[in-house]
């Protein structure tokens, strides 16, 4: 295997493993909208502020997601090997 | 009468999106000339020049401040906002109807937004957000538009890593438009070598080119006649890229609500009872003790080490502060460059039904991270004017 093989196999399994961070962004969404369904059900006259936090958290957590997904489009896209 | 037109209006354009839907498929079948060839566009993350001014786009811009396609969204979207709104608010009706009526609810949803997140002083941090969204709004819902991302400029490849493809061979000579061949995607010898025998056929059917030799091209590469000697084929640089694609505007409209959280942050903070530039120190230091509490060195004896700990949360939230601009950033930019990225690549391989589920999704991405950046806004625009010192201004009294 030469180095470019080399390069190029580095650049595409590490865009992968940077992924792998999307665990925890998808298991934080899923808790709080979890949660937040459930305080839904339980008192559907706050469901507009409930629905308004939510949104708030799953944002928060899903940057964590999305910065790894940049680091994954910039190791497939930007990344000269 | 209204209802009989209104149904009039659905049939026509009922047909006329199934008269577009079969012409595309019709043109598209194997044997039949293909009018409306997809490739794969240029997916690249640094906007692309379309024009320079002070320099020259062959010298890659050197010198001069190049024009990017996302500028030129980013300029259409700014016209479209202005134009919209003055239209609608020149002549303003008591009752509202058409587009006044459209952008008086959209304007009375968001206010509602802030006045959730603020009470009463929503008035104040609502210009921020709401023009925010409502730019993100719009710039976000460019890439839904056909001809954005796909039409502009073909040039030669010169670098690696960029598909070419090369001209549709039916494109009159000197034509203003040009397609590029769906069938014909330029490749080096060792890629040829990989393919299957069914592709090495259909590449053969269409008349393509000869792979390309990178080897040699890789040994030239220093000497530049060598170089040239390369055809790489041609793609597209889009005349019109969305905004939000690029990182820059991203980051533009993080600045933009991180500057204006410290201000209102600090306008919080000036006392009520004081006006003038003494007010607006006081209230820069009430405001900037939230970032470096002191104050807790200042009790007595072993309650010193309760005020290092404070110091040292202070310090992190100083931290956040900036960790917000690169997580705004990055949030807006990831979430639509991935959904232009999505809607590349399934536009690539499944052309026809495909991309109505992607544009779908992308319809609901774009309207959800312009509400996030709003109310994200809010949120941390409300928190910096919130006073937390109160307790301290107690022992200060006391003492």
């Amino acid at each position: 295997m030469d180095i470019a093989t080399a390069t190029a196999l580095a650049k595409y399994l590490g865009a992968g493993f940077a992924m792998i961070g999307a665990i925890g962004a998808g298991i934080g969404i899923g808790l709080s909208v979890g949660g937040a369904v459930q305080a839904m059900g339980r008192n559907p006259d706050a469901a507009s502020l409930i629905q308004t936090n939510m949104i708030l958290g799953v944002a928060f957590a899903e940057a964590i997601g999305i910065f790894c997904l940049v680091v994954s489009l910039i190791l497939l896209f930007v990344v000269q090997a | 009468m209204t209802r009989f037109r209104k149904l009039i209006n659905r049939v026509v354009i009922i047909a006329f999106v199934m008269f577009l839907c079969g012409c595309t498929a019709l043109f598209n079948l194997p044997g039949l000339p293909q009018l409306f060839p997809v490739v794969l566009p240029t997916i690249s993350v640094e906007p692309e020049p379309v024009a320079c001014i002070g320099s020259d786009l062959a010298h890659h811009c050197e010198g001069g401040f190049p024009i990017t396609n996302t500028l030129v969204a980013t300029l259409i979207v700014d016209a479209l906002l202005i134009a919209v709104f003055f239209t609608a608010a020149r002549r303003p009706k008591l009752v509202p109807s058409g587009v006044q009526n459209f952008l008086e609810s959209l304007i009375e949803i968001l206010y509602g937004q802030a006045e959730q997140v603020a009470g009463r002083n929503a008035r104040k941090i609502f210009p921020v957000g709401a023009t925010i969204f409502l730019f993100v709004f719009f710039a976000n819902y460019m890439e839904l538009l056909p001809g954005v991302d796909s039409v502009g400029y073909v040039h030669r490849v010169e670098e690696e890593g960029v598909q070419g493809y090369e001209l549709d061979p039916r494109t009159p000579e000197g034509a203003p438009v040009v397609f590029l061949n769906p069938a014909c995607p330029v490749i080096t010898q060792d890629r040829y070598g990989r393919l299957t025998e069914a592709q090495k056929t259909a590449r053969e059917e269409a008349n393509c080119h000869e792979p390309i030799a990178v080897a040699a091209a890789a040994e030239g590469a220093h000497a530049s006649e060598g170089e040239r000697e390369v055809d790489r084929g041609w793609a597209v640089v889009p005349t019109v890229r969305t905004a939000s694609t690029d990182i820059n505007v991203t980051l533009a409209l993080a600045l933009v609500a991180f500057a204006s959280t410290q201000v209102y942050g600090v306008m919080g903070h000036i006392p009520r009872d004081r006006r003038g530039v003494g007010a607006v120190l006081t209230g820069v230091k009430r405001y900037l003790s939230k970032f470096f509490n002191i104050g807790g060195f200042r009790r007595p004896g072993p309650g010193k080490i309760f005020g290092a700990i404070d110091f040292f949360a202070s310090l992190l939230e100083g931290l956040s502060e900036f960790v917000r601009i690169v997580s705004f950033t990055f949030r807006l930019f990831g979430n639509i460059f991935a959904g232009t990225v999505l809607i590349f690549v399934v536009m690539y391989l499944v052309p026809y039904i495909g991309p109505v589920a992607t544009l779908l999704l992308e319809t609901f991405v774009g309207l959800i991270q312009a509400y996030v950046f709003m109310m994200l806004t809010f949120v941390f625009m409300n928190a910096a004017a919130q006073v937390h010192g109160g307790h301290e201004e107690h022992a200060e009294a006391g003492h």
